[in-house]
This record gives structure tokens, C-alpha cells and sequence, in this order.
């Protein structure tokens, strides 16, 4: 199924799938009541054996579903054969700039600008025509700016398995949980090491909003940041 | 200050994508100050410096530059006030910096996360789903072209040459004017021979300041119209230009 997919398939479409079929075939199909831990032992079998076998091709997980994909060693024959150009680089600016969109989505202009320092309309625009960020709603702030957050393609872009990973990459600006989503953001922003005695609200990104709306149906969509780390 | 050299001659506009806390990391870096007690006094200097430096060269530079200058001055006043007379905005007495400060260390932590992004990124391109057409999107961008040597290397690099003219003895006024589209085509001509030079090298011996400027704005030119390439073997080290080969682009 992973193979036939031809691009990334998450465990519950498997799961429904499955069911589906089970379903049409009134009952008798086997596989009807097999659950998700079992697909992602399944799974985890499946890669443990394409690893082992060394086929040059390994089951990775990446942007939300598994998919087969080959082994980097390959890669020069690989874009050869498929006449397939070195994709030039993101720059700077815009890696940085897609860096704080990750990480605080959703995100205003005016925050990110308050973290560059610089303005970024014309790297937000580059990034949204790479399909790379994407608009997922508007603040209550006066003028009701756009809010914009990051896209599958970001994902696979940089062979992410989700935005939870961004944690592992850099623990330190650790993306919390959207739990309410009342939360004032005043407190983000603050640096994390060598904090003053004063914990004094962070001034740069005096932005406050409320993210009540999300047009979104993404699942982590993160809000305020949670207490300062160690 | 005069008009800028550049001014009748072929408009060079290369964007600075780059903002003031870019370079206020780039001279921390540089200077090997801690990023948590900057000797403000020496930074304001350096900062206003290159301020002066992209202006002489023309560069558009943000309003933001400006908006910084003011902040590090103020800073710098604050921080030269005895404590007893700081103008107390909070109840607990701070550091003038500290709001600086909380600001570069959090864009520098997006930096690193950046680095890292790009690492993956660059391991991406080696990797092809089954199924799926290979090659991304098409990701050319105008800011791509300084990767590994940053804008303000050049400007260092730019200010050094600048320094060692003014120290020189001031020999006759030649009466020769280089315009940029000159140098542009003396700098073709250099890597036609050779297949790489060194930045300093591309200034004859005795430079006048005006040939200094439109040497470095071809230079800027070429890198945006990607003829040449530039590259550092160390951090802050010296800046080596090399052309690029019609045969080594890609279709």
C-alpha cells in the first residue's frame, strides 16, 4: 500500500482504508479489525526489513505518513536519471524567516519582523508562492493581519515527520501546545538563557493576539510559548 | 558628504536583504565580544561604521538601520549615566542593554534553527520518494546569491582596503575616471587569465577612494548577475573571487 500510494500515506488512511474494503466486501475481507498500533508495528517491521535487506531504499516517515523513499547514498545517479537539477537553495533570510513562522505559527508579519528586525514582505511572499507557508487565518488586532503558518510541503520539503520534530531540532524555542488558545502571547518572545532578575514582558513582540481563528485543519497548530526553559 | 560616485554611471541596486541585528551578530561575532555584556561603546562604533560604508556605497538600506543607530546611542547614554540617576521605567533596576540583548540572542537561536533546517534540506536533495516525479520547486531567489561570505565580509573587506589607501602618501590627481561599468569589465578580464584572484588584488596600487568604490560596486554587480563567485577559506579571513564557467551552469 505504501508503495502504490506514491507519496506520503498516513496510518489512518491505512486504517480506513482497510476498514473500507473489509466493509464492501461485507465482513469477510481479512484485515477489518486491525487497529493503528498494529499498522505502526507493521511498519516499523516493514523498515527494520528494508533496512536490513539493503536495498538502498528505506520506509521513512515524513510529513505526517510513510513512504519509501531512497537511500541518500543514491542520490547523484538518482537526479541523473530523472534529469532532476539540483533545486537551488533557500537563502538566508528566507530559512530564518520560515525558522520563525515554524516555530511561533501562527504568526503575524509584524512578529516575525520583530525577530528579524527587518521587514519580510517580500520573503513571506517568496516563501507563500514556494508553497512553503501558507496563510491559516487573522488576529484580532486592529487591521486583522494575517496569521501564517507552515505547509505539507514544508514538511517534505525538509523531510520533517511533523512539526513536533522541530522541538528535537531546536529544543530551545520549544513550540507548546495550542491548549485553549486564549493564551495571551505577552510572555513570548523573551530569550531563554540568561534571563534578568526582573522577567520583565517580553517588549519586541508586543503584539498581542488571540488565535480564535484557524481555518486551519493542520493538528499542531502551536500557540504561546509555556514557561521559560532551564 | 559628496555625491556618491556611482550616481551617472551604471546604477548597481543590490538589495540588502540583510537587517541591523545581522550585523550587530556579524560584529560580535567578529569582534569576539560576549553576547551577553557588549562593550556597547565599541559596538556603536563598529555598527555605525558600516552604517557609513553602506551609505558611501549606496546600498538601500532599511529604515531599521537608522531606527538601530538610535537605539545603540541611547543605550550608550543610558549606560554611561551613574546608576543613581538612570531613569527608572521599571521597578527593578536594568541593564540598558537588556532589551538588545533578549533580541539578538532569540533571532540567533532562530539562526541556528535556520542552520539546521538548511542541513536537512541539503540531505533532501539527495532523497526521492517512490512514485513521485523527482526535483523540487524552483527555489532561485535574489537574496541566495552571498551564502558562505555574508555582505558585511565584503564591507570589512571593502573598509580594509579603504584604510590602507587613506594611510598611503597622497600622490598626484590622476585625471582618469573609472566608472563601474569599467571596472566591471577589468574584473572579467582578471579572472579570464586566472581562475581565481584575491579580493585585494583587484585594486591597482594606489587607488583613488573613487576607484575603490566603483571597483567593489562591479564586484557586487557581478555577484548578483552570478558571474563570479565568492568565497572565504576561514571566517573572516581573506575573500577569494572566482568567475563562473559557462560549461559548469546548469541548464
Amino acid at each position: 500500500m505504501v508503495l502504490g500510494a506514491g507519496g506520503s500515506l498516513a496510518v489512518t488512511e491505512i486504517r480506513r482504508c482497510l476498514r473500507e474494503v473489509a466493509g464492501a466486501s461485507g465482513g469477510a475481507a481479512p484485515f477489518a479489525g486491525v487497529g493503528e498500533s498494529e499498522i505502526r508495528a507493521a511498519l516499523a517491521e516493514l523498515a527494520r526489513d528494508a533496512r536490513n535487506a539493503g536495498l538502498g531504499m528505506e520506509l521513512k516517515e515524513v510529513a505526517g505518513g510513510f513512504r519509501f523513499q531512497s537511500d541518500p547514498a543514491c542520490g547523484p545517479w538518482l537526479r541523473h536519471l530523472l534529469r532532476s537539477e539540483r533545486p537551488g537553495r533557500l537563502s538566508q533570510p528566507s530559512l530564518e524567516t520560515l525558522a520563525i513562522v515554524a516555530y511561533r505559527q501562527p504568526v503575524t508579519r509584524s512578529e516575525i519582523e520583530a525577530v528579524r528586525g527587518v521587514n519580510v514582505d517580500h520573503v513571506v511572499k517568496t516563501l507563500m508562492e514556494l508553497q512553503l507557508v501558507r496563510i491559516v487565518g487573522r488576529s484580532r488586532l486592529p487591521g486583522r493581519p494575517f496569521l501564517y503558518g507552515t505547509t505539507h510541503r514544508f514538511l517534505e520539503h525538509f523531510g520533517l515527520r511533523g512539526l513536533e520534530e522541530l522541538n528535537e531540532i531546536e529544543p530551545m524555542l520549544r513550540m507548546a501546545e495550542a491548549a485553549g488558545r486564549e493564551a495571551k502571547r505577552s510572555g513570548r518572545g523573551a530569550a531563554r538563557g540568561g534571563e534578568p532578575e526582573s522577567g520583565k514582558a517580553d517588549a519586541g513582540a508586543a503584539n498581542v493576539e488571540e488565535n480564535g481563528e484557524d481555518s486551519g485543519d493542520r493538528s499542531s497548530v502551536i500557540g504561546s510559548e509555556s514557561a521559560p526553559l532551564p | 558628504m559628496a555625491t556618491t560616485p556611482a550616481s551617472n554611471d551604471y546604477k548597481v541596486d543590490l538589495e540588502v536583504f540583510e537587517g541591523p541585528l545581522d550585523l550587530l551578530l556579524y560584529l560580535i561575532k567578529r569582534e569576539e565580544v560576549d553576547i551577553y555584556n557588549i562593550p556597547i561603546e565599541r559596538i556603536t562604533t563598529q555598527y555605525m561604521e558600516y552604517l557609513d560604508l553602506m551609505r558611501m556605497l549606496d546600498l538601500n538600506i532599511a529604515g531599521e538601520f537608522i531606527v538601530m543607530a538610535a537605539t545603540l546611542m541611547m543605550i550608550k547614554s543610558r549606560m554611561l549615566l551613574p546608576v543613581e540617576e538612570r531613569p527608572e521605567l521599571e521597578e527593578e533596576e536594568e541593564d540598558p542593554r537588556w532589551d538588545l540583548v533578549r533580541q539578538l540572542v532569540e533571532y540567533k537561536k532562530f539562526k541556528d534553527a535556520a542552520a539546521h533546517l538548511q542541513q536537512r534540506e541539503i540531505r533532501q536533495e539527495d532523497v526521492f520518494g517512490a512514485g513521485a516525479p523527482g526535483g523540487g520547486p524552483d527555489l532561485e531567489e535574489p537574496g541566495a546569491v552571498l551564502r558562505d561570505v555574508s555582505l558585511f565580509d565584503l564591507i570589512t573587506a571593502f573598509k580594509e582596503v579603504l584604510r590602507r589607501t587613506e594611510t598611503a602618501p597622497a600622490g598626484e590627481i590622476f585625471a582618469e575616471r573609472f566608472t563601474v561599468a569599467d571596472k566591471i569589465d577589468a574584473i572579467l578580464a582578471m579572472l579570464r587569465d586566472r581562475a581565481s584572484v584575491v579580493f585585494t588584488s583587484l585594486f591597482g596600487r594606489s587607488p583613488s577612494r573613487h576607484e575603490i568604490i566603483c571597483t567593489f560596486l562591479a564586484l557586487l554587480e557581478l555577484i548578483r548577475l552570478r558571474q563570479v563567485e565568492v568565497a572565504q577559506n576561514r571566517e573572516f579571513g581573506e575573500i577569494v573571487i572566482s568567475g563562473v564557467a559557462e560549461a559548469l551552469q546548469e541548464a
